[in-house]
């Protein structure tokens, strides 16, 4: 039975975001929401087994082993990235209903996004390394089409930017898999698990990761791609797709293989707070909240990057809290910017008044990514700089208390420069419902994971468990 | 009795918060946080009978010894008592004070759950819970200077965060060296490694941010001016105190063996001595009655770090039992001027005067606050000054650096002399002289007394201030202050000459012939006239405010420099501290762009190569045969040679 559900949860949105293009545009929209829906709960439906300690092996066609397969599999680590992604996809879609309705190319806007949505959900299953390539590949296209689009210019060129730059990363990637395959004559990642593979192949997947990811050196695509494209789409690129570098990450080098190169850490901590001082700087809102979100993703790499436990855990943690805080930061920048046509900090201020909730929501989340207790935050970030700390690294763990620090500077002066001071901007007033109480909505979920943190960690426990056998 | 009465000073106030924070019904908020942070007060009572508490329950025990551990100890337990105390003060003080301003309920909801958070940072016994309440605290002045204005609650938060952080990596280094994040399983580890010392200075970073010493203390002056007077009373003049203070003390007895006249006992003490001294200066100049202070509320820090930063148990001793004192009068100081405020709508001083006669329970309780701040005896500041004097002249012993006795002592007592000036100053200015000529429009025009609830908080803490003065030994410091304290000698061996009962005996006789002289004067042997001043008539010209009383320190040619900068804020720490951050950032940004220009040279190359290739086809058919002949004759070449 499990089987079906961990094969309903990723075909469902893979053949069920074809029908966005026959579907009329009012039902359009609803449809992909019930559609990521119907994924969510059928994952809901495998956390039972997987809580039990379960891993369940799917394998479509005839042989499980070899160059390709459909073969999948769900552990511990899977159904988190996996329940992640089709969660925050059902917020950011149910937002997009409205914000989306003033534009052109909605019939590929949701196409493209339960299909990407789906494709997410199916390479937290991927058990074979091919398989995840064409994932990611589905992904990284859809993301391009999604960059571009409002079709401007400018937008097109970023948009190209982020696609050339992470197609980059993920060609060497491949490479990488060939180097494997050759060696191994296998890319199923239960086989291969374990078995020594070449350095290079390994450097060569870390920049697929890099690229993706959008850590130094590879970090410039992102904050382009976000100023030109719709806050839902930066919001899903964010919390989901720039998450798959951290999925691969677990899966390939703490699950597959073991690799424990200490200038991962420093290449994520310099990356982390190269993307914090940017953050302090720019003007742009959302520009501020990409440098942010390359600044974080640091974060989730030195949790894992450490090939430990707690820092496992900590990246795990880390990746949920973020997920959930910067899609909130996204989705009321979005409300802001569309609000008032305007995305400069220098020009906005004063709006608490006229969006009380929007900025309770925003601040909420700006909170929780600044890791102040009661907020879950806290708990990832501490977590992570324990890891660290515990294994010895302490000039790393001073470094990430820097970048702690000027996070809570740049998340100040977001929320300030937007929310607080004198208003000398025009705003249309109509009031959006539904976005507003999205952002809200996962404000409160930030608070929640902090306040029962002790009862939520069961499934990452198990998650870590599974690795460390 | 059952340890689970640890949990209800906690949860009590916070779920009485959500209560304010959603009952939106009026005089409900107010009633309700007087009756729980009473109870709270009374629960802390109870805590503080029994010896010791442990409540432990699993927490987060997939990470390895984080349980949600709270203990009562003698320590914490008589913080706890002092803490909900002003607690339940503050909140009976401001159901008068506060009512009719803006977002009440959510002042009264930061203003419970301060006080549960609170209780739960010195309860906690595991490192990791006591960072989730000391970090909420953080959150919750935010709160709570946000309602004076968002500027300022925004420097607050960044100041008491980043050292919050600073505070983590501490905690975090801590486990390292000890292994647990249990705090009572911590033995005092030697500070010798480089990791145990900067764990001490991270540690002491996080305590001496919320006690508010220099340079962390910049926000508190800025808050006294916008912030809500009882959220001054709570948080930097009593709470605050309370919690740093509590925290400095155990890193320097309980996590780390801190010797005496060591690298970093020297450090303490410097930090001390400078806050004392550099913070009564600006004192002295204030102009405002809650900014001057706010400026004491910063310079008795340097009294207690500099007791507890000698090491010796009787200036440790010394410099809690200071805390508790400073707590006492520097909220009923505060509260005193907050009565002025309610009446007169202003705390200028140069609008205030001759309030004495009208406001006679404010003017006592104030007089004899700004006594016991000043360290005149028998006032309780004096007995905990006399300790933190007894402890450094006790330096003297070790010789080498230990010769720098002379300059702390100096620095400690000119400090006391300079905030008895000050508080002169303050006192003629406010309630002595005559009223002020231009009273603000709004003022009563006949202030008078401030009602019970505003009084009774006042006089409660006046009364403490002269009990605990008195009664020094047998009361606070057997009760409270010795047992916390490892290592004491009996106390005949510091108390020396002072006696205070001989000495309270001898003061109040002498206040008995001063009355006597007093009544005898009223038999009316002589007559009374207006003093004689060349025939002018009295013109409110020429009162003498006492605004002016020290511009001839300000002066100095030294001195008026260094005041000039300050007043221009150039020397807020906090300022520097963002330049440098923002240097930082900027330097970092350009390396984020340059990585953005390699990139953008590389696809230009891409782009030139491929122009580069079309050029090449040109499409004329000569040229590529040309290019294939080249191309065969090389080929031949290679295969045949």
């Amino acid at each position: 039975m499990s089987s079906w559900y961990l094969m309903l949860s990723i075909f469902v949105p893979l053949l069920g975001s074809l029908f966005c293009l026959v579907f009329p545009g009012k039902i359009r929209g609803v449809w992909s929401v019930i559609v990521v829906s119907l994924s969510f709960v059928f994952l809901l439906f495998l956390l039972p087994s997987i809580m039990l300690g379960e891993v369940i092996r799917v394998n479509l066609g005839v042989s499980a082993t070899g160059f390709f397969s459909f073969s999948f599999l769900a552990d511990g680590i899977s159904l988190i990235f996996a329940l992640v992604f089709s969660f925050i996809g059902i917020i950011i879609l149910l937002y997009s209903l409205t914000y989306i309705k003033p534009y052109h190319n909605q019939k590929e806007y949701y196409f493209i996004t339960t299909l990407m949505i789906g494709s997410l959900v199916g390479i937290s299953f991927s058990a074979n390394l091919m398989l995840l390539y064409i994932f990611w590949e589905v992904a990284a296209l859809s993301a391009w089409r999604l960059y571009g689009f409002f079709r401007g210019k400018k937008e097109v060129i970023f948009a190209n930017k982020a696609f050339l730059l992470t197609f980059l990363g993920s060609s060497f990637m491949l490479l990488g898999f060939i180097l494997i395959y050759q060696a191994r004559a296998t890319l199923d990642l239960v086989v291969l698990r374990g078995q020594p593979v070449s350095n290079l192949a390994l450097f060569f997947i870390l920049l697929g990761i890099i690229a993706k990811s959008a850590t130094l050196p590879i970090q410039v695509w992102m904050p382009d791609a976000y100023s030109g494209a719709p806050s839902p789409v930066c919001a899903l690129s964010s919390a989901l797709i720039a998450k798959i570098g951290v999925f691969a990450f677990v899966r390939i080098f703490l699950f597959t293989f073991t690799v424990s190169w200490d200038w991962i850490l420093w290449l994520a901590v310099i990356s982390s707070l190269l993307g914090a001082a940017a953050a302090l700087r720019e003007k742009n809102i959302k520009r501020i909240i990409a440098y942010s979100t390359i600044s974080q993703i640091g974060f989730i790499l030195l949790g894992l990057a450490l090939v430990g436990k707690i820092g496992l855990l900590a990246g795990l943690l880390y990746f949920v809290i973020h997920a959930v805080g910067k899609t909130g930061l996204f989705l009321g920048a979005g409300i802001v910017e569309q609000r008032c046509k305007e995305g400069n900090l220098d020009k906005l201020g004063g709006l608490a008044k006229a969006m009380p909730v929007t900025a309770a929501g925003f601040l909420f989340c700006s909170l929780s990514i600044m890791g102040f207790p009661p907020f879950g935050g806290f708990y990832a970030k501490l977590m992570v700089i324990l890891a660290i700390v515990k294994e010895g690294h302490f000039w790393i763990a001073g470094l990430a208390i820097f970048t702690a620090i000027l996070t809570m500077l740049y998340l100040f002066r977001l929320f300030n420069g937007i929310f607080l001071g004198q208003r000398e901007i025009s705003f249309s007033s109509k009031g959006r419902g539904s976005m507003v109480a999205c952002v809200l909505f996962l404000g409160i979920v930030s608070l929640a994971i902090g306040l029962f943190i002790g009862q939520l960690l069961g499934l990452p426990n198990i998650a870590v468990a599974q690795i460390f056998r | 009795m059952s340890s689970h009465i640890l949990l209800y000073p906690l949860f009590l106030p916070l779920i009485a918060g959500i209560a304010c924070l959603l009952i939106p019904r009026k005089g409900i908020k107010e009633g309700l946080s007087i009756v729980v942070s009473l109870t709270a007060f009374i629960l802390a009572l109870i805590i503080f009978t029994a010896k010791e508490l442990v409540f432990t329950r699993p927490w987060l025990s997939i990470l390895g010894g984080i349980n949600f551990s709270l203990r009562s100890y003698h320590f914490s337990s008589f913080i706890l008592v002092f803490l909900t105390l002003f607690g339940f003060l503050i909140c009976l003080y401001s159901a008068k004070f506060m009512s009719g301003r803006k977002r009440l309920r959510e002042y009264y909801a930061y203003l419970l759950w301060t006080i549960g958070a609170s209780s739960g940072a010195i309860l906690a016994n595991n490192f990791i819970l006591f960072l989730v309440f000391w970090g909420a605290l953080a959150l919750l002045l935010y709160g709570l200077l946000s309602l004076g204005s968002y500027r300022l609650a925004t420097k607050g938060i960044f100041i008491i965060g980043a050292a919050d952080f600073a505070f983590i990596l501490g905690v975090l280094f801590l486990y390292k060296l000890s292994g647990t994040f249990q705090m009572n399983q911590l033995g005092p580890i030697s500070l010798t490694s480089p990791l145990s010392i900067s764990a001490f200075i991270l540690l002491m970073i996080g305590a001496m941010a919320k006690a508010g010493t220099m340079p962390f203390h910049t926000w508190i002056p800025d808050a006294a001016e916008e912030a809500p007077l009882p959220v001054m009373a709570l948080l930097p003049a009593s709470l605050d105190k309370l919690l740093g203070i509590y925290l400095l003390s155990r890193i320097c007895l309980d996590f780390f063996r801190l010797i005496p006249n060591s690298g970093l006992s020297i450090l303490l003490m410097i930090i001390g001595s400078f806050t004392i001294i550099a913070a009564v200066m600006m004192a002295l100049i204030q102009h405002n009655l809650k900014r001057l202070l706010s400026y004491h509320a910063v310079s008795q820090v340097g009294y207690m770090v500099l007791g507890i930063g000698t090491g010796i148990p009787v200036a440790v001793a010394g410099g809690i039992f200071h805390m508790l004192n400073n707590a006492i009068y520097k909220s009923s100081l505060f509260l005193g001027g907050g009565a002025v405020e309610h009446r007169m709508k202003t705390t200028d001083l140069d609008r205030l005067g001759g309030l004495a006669k009208l406001m006679p329970v404010t003017f006592i309780t104030f007089f004899i606050a700004a006594l016991s701040i000043s360290g005149v005896p028998p006032f309780n500041g004096f007995f905990s000054k006399w300790m933190i004097y007894q402890g450094v002249v006790e330096l003297g012993k070790f010789g080498g650096t230990g010769n720098l006795w002379i300059l702390w002592l100096l620095a400690a007592m000119f400090g006391s002399a300079l905030t008895l000036a000050s508080f002169m100053k303050l006192v003629h200015a406010t309630f002595l002289g005559t009223s002020s000529s231009s009273p603000p429009k709004n003022a009563y025009s006949s202030p008078k007394e401030v009602g019970l609830s505003m009084t009774i908080p006042m006089v409660i803490l006046a009364s403490l201030c002269i009990g605990f003065g008195i009664f020094a030994y047998r009361l606070p410091l057997r009760l409270f202050i010795l047992a916390s304290v490892p290592g004491i000698p009996s106390p005949a061996e510091w108390m020396g000459w002072w006696q205070p009962g001989l000495a309270t005996g001898l003061i109040i006789v002498g206040i008995i012939i001063g009355a006597i002289i007093y009544l005898l004067s009223k038999v009316r042997l002589f007559r009374e006239s207006t003093s004689y001043i060349g025939g002018e008539e009295v013109s409110p010209e020429m009162k003498v405010s006492g605004v002016d009383f020290y511009d001839t320190v300000r002066n100095f040619s030294g001195l008026s420099k260094i005041y000039e900068a300050a007043e221009k804020k150039k020397l807020d720490f906090y300022d520097w501290g963002m330049v440098v951050c923002k240097a930082v950032a900027y330097i970092l940004q350009v390396l984020d762009r340059a990585v953005d220009y390699i990139w953008r040279g590389l696809a230009y190359l891409a782009v030139l190569g491929g122009k580069g290739a079309s050029f090449l086809h040109s499409g004329i058919l000569h040229t590529y045969l040309a290019w294939c002949l080249i191309g065969l004759i090389l080929l031949l070449l290679i295969f045949l040679l």
